[in-house]
């Protein structure tokens, strides 16, 4: 394996994983946009700017998975409130299952490997 | 370099980069960009050191705009149910549960009338039955929901009447529960009950085309009609059927 290959593709699983960890975070209620960006953002290593959870959500919502509504706030401009939407809760769900399924098997596979190098 | 220029600067440098988003993605993201710097600002990180962490925190403006226009990698979409969104053409999306609900309520609604030769108080239980699916379902906007309540309850007197009047003629009975269409004859009833079963039909066909959680807005227009004129006395009984076909 080429040096960096593996370095690229954790970046990859990143991308490909964080759109159910948005979906993730809306589980249990509503939170604010900006709230959101802050909480995802100070998970360690799932994102390098807080930016680029924006455009995210974007897809999210015309996606369908996400549902928004704007409140006025006391202070700064009004804020966009996210929720799941019946259909995100769904693929959430189907996400968990698959990747339960998927970090099971893949660690399973990597005890082995620590074992047999350990020897 | 104050504050304010900062942070123009940055969205400067943002407005640059996303030349190449569609217009209103575009004003979207810088939207939401400035709205978090701005409730950043209103929090804590106002102004100097703490105003430059906050930018460094949002991340290179660039590749703000590279998350935005890229498509790629976007698994979230590979699970996601059939977005009810931007692409997808009206019906058939939704969860099939919600969706064989839905039909049912139409079917009930507008066709329960077919039972009252059988049995009426069978045909006045399923359209209470189906008016009431119609009314709670998620799926229609208020004014659809009333043009089908109005179609299905005017189509109850009228059709089954008329068909029970059909029924006693051809046996011969000189009267049956609305003695005067006896008089016009079976000729008049059947125009009738033709005109009757179009416009079920129709309404059906124009019901069963809304998507699921569509905006509010004007529901699907043309399609329906063009689909349910031709077979509609044959495709009377099916009205779900129809426009399933058709979509």
């Amino acid at each position: 394996m080429v040096d960096g290959e593996a370095s690229n593709l954790v970046a990859q699983m990143r991308r490909g994983v964080l759109p159910f960890c948005v979906l993730a975070m809306l589980g249990d209620g509503e939170r604010y946009g900006f709230e959101l960006v802050r909480a995802l953002a100070s998970v360690d290593g799932l994102v390098t700017g807080e930016g680029t959870i924006y455009p995210l959500l974007a897809r999210l919502r015309r996606q369908g998975l996400v549902e928004t509504t704007w409140r006025e706030s006391d202070a700064g401009p009004p804020r966009r409130y996210y929720r799941l939407a019946p259909s995100g809760r769904a693929t959430l769900a189907e996400f968990t299952g698959s990747w339960r399924l998927f970090r099971d098997s893949v660690d399973g596979l990597l005890q082995v490997g620590e074992k047999g190098g350990s020897t | 370099m104050n504050d304010d220029d900062l942070v123009a600067g940055y969205l400067g440098r943002l407005v640059q980069a996303a030349r190449q988003l569609p217009p209103d993605r575009r004003a979207e993201l810088i939207d939401e960009i400035a709205d978090h710097i701005e409730q950043a600002r209103a929090v804590s990180e106002a102004s100097g050191p703490g105003l430059q962490d906050l930018l460094r925190r949002l991340g290179e403006p660039e590749a703000i705009a590279a998350a935005a226009s890229d498509s790629a990698g976007d698994f979230a979409g590979a699970f996601a149910q059939p977005a009810p969104a931007i692409t997808q053409p009206p019906a058939g999306a939704g969860p099939g549960r919600r969706r064989r609900l839905d039909v049912a309520a139409v079917m009930l609604t507008l066709g329960s009338v077919l039972l009252a030769p059988v049995s009426f108080v069978l045909a006045l239980l399923g359209w209470a039955v189906g008016i009431v699916m119609l009314l709670l379902s998620p799926r229609w906007p208020r004014r659809a929901k009333v043009l089908g309540a109005v179609t299905g309850t005017l189509a109850l007197p009228l059709f089954g009447g008329l068909l029970a009047t059909l029924a006693k003629t051809w046996y011969w009975h000189p009267a049956g529960p609305f003695g005067w269409q006896t008089g016009t004859g079976p000729f008049i009833s059947t125009i009738l009950v033709t005109a009757a079963v179009a416009a079920v039909t129709l309404v059906g066909a124009r019901l069963l085309r809304y998507p699921l959680s569509q905006p509010a807005g004007p529901g699907p227009a043309t399609p329906a009609g063009r689909t349910a004129t031709g077979p509609a006395a044959a495709a009377a009984s099916e009205p779900a059927t129809s426009a399933r076909a058709g979509r």
